[in-house]
């Protein structure tokens, strides 16, 4: 799945299936679950309790409470902000019930947070998400966990060509190494992604052929996917996991349906964009990530290395190709433990085992890129200073620079200036995970606004990244 | 979280706008009853379910949900609801109401004393500071030891703090200080079942650690605080938020208890800020399906500062708990931290000084019930804070077994003068009167404030209205002084109208200044004359 650009849970009342029926009860039992009793056969050491004494009064004796001014006042804007205190609280609900194990990454939790007991319950609620070349969609989720299982199913549809259905389920177990596996599937249909053409400045690479008059131009297409995935992740150590993950994705790509905007048969010449139309497509990887931070949330010291390898092949045409890369990252505690400055590399190259073409949509993006991402090439580094620095228990904020490249091979990638990207953002995060993020970006292409909850931005996962 | 401050400003701010001229002041009516004694909360009741709190759920909780949900509702925050007509809080499963010059109640009879050898340590889920081991009787006890740079001090700590929140009333679980042995405790896995053998490893490890800690030497002796815990069955963390579902005696929302809301101001007091899911518990007690829930203060270690100890070496190990987020938020977190390094001349004690904090009353991680703590119930608590005779500070203390006198003086010097701090700060907020007695036609009023020279009484006067049942005036407001502590009330003015049902309310200025609550006192007339039925502060 593309990455999000912005997914904010909201709107509307939750509805609770089994869970319990007034909010602070629901609450209660979220922060509360279920445990072994240590020590539970001790003995009882009380007398016996006495018999029923319910008091024939209120405790507090009173007939009637006063009545303060301004608690009409009061009383009546409280009618009013009910809706957006009710959205908080669901987006916490939701965000809480799926923590740790459905989430949109590869993630493999440590031991004690496969163990933690989860409050089994089943919950619905609506959503609303902007996102990469996809029209605002409304939609619903529904998230079920259970002990160490969880599943969710997401529905969506984006006025008025756009839609979405996504169904997870992921098991854990703790023993002998922590493991999740994951399967999933998707559908969806956006209506409103871009294409440039290939390099770092498209306009005047020689592998696009524009149509006269329109180089440079931006190509408006749709793209209608099914994608299947499946997954298993091993904590091999502390801070060591392996990933081994299969995806199939059925894709056609098309013309943009609106008349009002350049499709790709007007921007480009006809049959040099290759890909378009429909392939399929199975890509496989093997990957190992060392992250020694620990936690993902708040922020942490430590180091992170990842490498990884996989083989696209469609099993209907000859295409076939290598994909590789690799992510560096240093994490460097400045005067505070609190304070961290993060320095990340993230390379990716894409190697041809045929002579076909890779399709366009198969081409590497950069979603590591908090500028615009919108090229594609054979190659990519994408390059990251991050200054973190926390100001309240679960709240930080965050100065970043990026800078981001594409180029057919490696020469390219060093010997172009990369675009850059600057900004700005506020983190929400609990003591293992991400919460939130808000975020505003500066490049030359443009104003981004990055706003997340419940979903972390930042991990590098080509499976629902592309 | 001070930003959520302006969000809240905004919502009350709505509510003004969208309010309309209803400013009137109704005040509150006390039904003609004795006030209640007793809560009732302890009739039998089918074992409720242990709960175990998800640690990043819980923090979530405490520090985003919370505060952004609240700073959306303008609604006044609700008096307490486990308080009776006096404006006392009854006795339940959550406070014992002693007598200020009585030790306070255990939390179960009979004590067991100190625990007796050998130990078996069934538990490793804890920090290495702690043990949980039953006794060669079977009786369970929580060990805790101290860090090894600052002997005596949470060992202490804990017992002191103990024996002061069971002499203001709380149910503390019986802590003393003994030694124990290495070869006095056995590490001791559960029995294995057939199919899961169980390794003993972890257990010799918990051991070996709560003997020899990573960042100190070993020993085969150690000081440490036994916690006689659970007496029951435990049943995890008291839930901050709502009740618990299945406890039928449980019908007050918890962050509307008293008890709960006050543990600021006792906090302020001890400088005791965790109040977390392993200080506050419930435990059941009695037969199965004969007993019922008691909440208890547990672990009470990081009273006394002990948890506050800034080392010389960790300057820049920030407590996450003190940031100063708009400081820290436009310095980028470089700014040099506020707080100089503990004293290192009484290593048993913590970092307790003779000043209030702004921290000292905001527990960390924050507690519902004490971020919802209104004036009267911080005033409640330093009432009874400022009863407490010198001489049962000194026996906690004593039974805190420290070594050195001069740690033993020091520290009641310091609990004096904090108490005088936090008393004065409490009792400034409402207007801190009591009805002494009742006369044919006069009441006479006890200023809790001068009683306890926390306020200056040539400085002191007092605004007196006399209201029907619907808050109108019987008469105007008079003025009054006071003597010996004591003020005087004329209540001719409802005596004389054959009001059926009066109010007196007073206000008290301390040079000049208005105290920002009033002092109600409530009664019924009839031909026996006046009679109280209910206060409120």
């Amino acid at each position: 799945m593309a990455r999000r650009l912005l997914s904010l849970a909201a709107l509307g009342s939750a509805i609770a299936l089994g869970g319990p029926a007034r909010a602070e009860d629901a609450l209660a039992a979220k922060v509360a679950a279920p445990a072994e009793a240590p020590l539970a056969e001790a003995r009882p050491i009380s007398p016996p309790a006495a018999a029923a004494r319910p008091p024939a009064i209120p405790t507090s004796g009173l007939d009637r409470a006063p009545v303060e001014p301004g608690d009409p006042a009061r009383g009546a804007a409280s009618v009013l902000l009910y809706p957006p205190r009710r959205i908080v609280e669901l987006v916490f609900v939701a965000t809480g019930t799926a923590a740790g194990l459905v989430r949109d990454e590869q993630f493999v939790p440590r031991i004690d947070e496969i163990l933690s007991p989860k409050p089994g319950e089943v919950s619905v609620f609506p959503f609303m998400f902007f996102e990469s070349g996809r029209a605002p969609s409304l939609g619903a989720k529904m998230i079920a966990v259970g002990q160490n299982a969880a599943a969710s199913f997401a529905a969506g549809y984006g006025p008025p060509q756009d839609g979405l259905a996504e169904g997870r389920i992921r098991i854990a177990a703790p023993r002998p190494l922590p493991t999740v596996g994951s399967l999933e599937a998707l559908f969806d249909r956006r209506t409103q992604l871009t294409y440039l053409g290939v390099g770092q400045s498209p306009a005047s690479d020689r592998r696009n052929q524009f149509t006269p008059g329109l180089e440079g131009g931006s190509a408006r297409y749709l793209e209608q996917r099914v994608r299947v995935i499946g997954s298993l992740g091993v904590r091999a150590a502390a801070d060591l996991s392996v990933f081994l993950s299969t995806s199939y994705v059925h894709s056609r790509t098309d013309e943009s349906p609106y008349d009002d905007e350049l499709s790709l048969k007007d921007v480009f010449v006809a049959g040099t964009v290759p890909g378009v139309g429909s392939t399929n497509l199975v890509y496989s990887e093997l990957a190992t990530r060392l992250d020694t931070r620990k936690t993902l949330g708040r922020p942490s010291p430590g180091a992170l290395i990842e490498g990884y390898g996989g083989v696209g092949k469609a099993p209907d045409s000859r295409v076939a190709y290598f994909r590789a890369g690799a992510v560096f990252g240093g994490y460097l505690p400045v005067v505070r433990r609190s304070n961290i400055l993060g320095i990340r590399l993230v390379v990716d190259g894409l190697a041809t085992l045929s002579s076909e073409p890779i399709p366009f949509a198969s081409l590497l993006r950069q979603p590591e890129f908090r500028g615009m991402d919108n090229r594609r090439d054979r190659m990519s580094a994408v390059a990251s200073i991050d200054y973190r620095w926390a100001f309240a228990r679960y709240v930080g904020a965050r100065l970043f620079v990026d800078g981001a490249t594409v180029g057919e091979g490696p020469i390219q990638l060093v010997t172009v200036a990369p675009r850059p990207a600057f900004g700005f953002g506020i983190d929400l995060f609990s003591r293992a995970t991400e919460i939130g993020q808000a975020a505003i970006s500066w490049s030359p292409d443009g104003v981004r606004l990055l706003l997340s909850f419940g979903v972390s931005t930042s991990t590098h996962d080509r499976q629902h990244s592309y | 979280m001070r930003p959520l401050r302006l969000a809240h400003t905004i919502s009350v701010a709505i509510a003004i706008v969208a309010g309309t001229p209803a400013c009137t002041r109704l005040p509150a009516r006390f039904t003609d009853a004795p006030p209640v004694r007793d809560a009732g909360d302890d009739s039998p009741i089918p074992q409720p379910k242990p709960l175990e709190p998800l640690d990043a759920v819980y923090m979530t909780e405490a520090y985003l949900r919370r505060p952004l949900v609240e700073a959306l509702e303008p609604e006044r925050i609700p008096d307490a609801r486990d308080v009776n007509a006096q404006d006392e809080v009854p006795r339940s499963s959550w406070f014992r109401p002693t007598a200020p010059d009585a030790p306070g109640e255990p939390l179960h009879a009979p004590t067991h004393g100190s625990p007796v050898s050998p130990l078996a340590a069934p538990a490793t889920d804890l920090a290495d500071d702690a043990l949980t081991v039953r006794d060669a009787r079977g009786v369970a006890y929580l060990l805790v030891r101290d860090p090894p740079d600052r002997p005596e001090m949470a060992t202490g700590a804990s017992v002191v703090a103990s024996h002061l929140l069971r002499a203001l009333g709380w149910r503390t679980a019986d802590t003393t200080i003994l030694e124990i042995g290495r070869k006095d405790v056995v590490p001791t896995p559960p029995a294995p079942r057939a199919s899961a053998p169980v390794s003993a490893a972890p257990y010799e490890a918990a051991v070996e650690a709560f003997f020899h800690p990573p960042k100190g030497p070993a020993a085969d002796r150690l000081r440490v605080a036994a916690i006689e815990w659970p007496p029951g069955v435990d049943l995890g963390p008291t839930p901050a938020l709502g009740t618990r579902a299945d406890d039928a005696n449980d019908t007050v929302a918890h962050t509307d208890r008293r008890t709960l809301r006050a543990l600021g101001t006792v906090g302020s007091w001890l400088r005791l800020r965790r109040f977390g899911p392993s200080t506050l518990r419930d435990v059941y007690v009695g037969a199965p399906g004969q007993g019922h829930v008691v909440h208890a203060l547990v672990r009470l270690d990081a009273a006394l500062g002990a948890r506050s100890v800034v080392r010389p070496q960790d300057p820049n190990e920030h407590d996450p708990e003190e940031f100063d987020s708009v400081r820290d938020f436009f310095t980028l977190g470089l700014a040099s931290p506020v707080r100089a390094p503990t004293q290192t001349r009484w290593p048993a004690l913590g970092d307790l000084d003779d000043r209030l904090l702004p921290q000292d009353a905001r527990p960390s991680p924050p507690l519902d019930p004490v971020d919802r703590a209104l004036a009267p119930d911080a005033y409640w608590a330093a009432k009874r804070i400022a009863a407490l005779p010198t001489a049962t500070i000194a026996a906690a203390i004593d039974a805190g077994r420290y070594h050195d006198p001069h740690v033993r003086a020091e520290l009641l010097r310091l609990l004096e003068a904090r108490r005088a701090l936090v008393v004065a700060r409490a009792m400034a907020a409402v207007t801190p009167c009591e009805v002494d007695r009742v006369e044919p036609r006069r009441a006479v009023l006890r200023d809790e404030a001068l009683l306890h020279r926390a306020a200056d009484a040539a400085s002191t006067a007092y605004s007196v209205t006399v209201l029907d049942g619907a808050g109108h005036a019987l008469a105007p407001a008079v003025g009054a002084r006071a003597e010996a502590a004591r003020v005087l009330v004329d209540l001719g003015p409802a005596i004389d109208a054959r009001a059926p049902y009066f109010v007196v309310a007073v206000v008290a200025f301390r040079a000049g200044k208005a105290a920002p609550r009033r002092f109600e006192a409530h009664f019924t007339g009839g031909p026996s004359g006046p009679r109280l039925i209910g206060v409120r502060h």
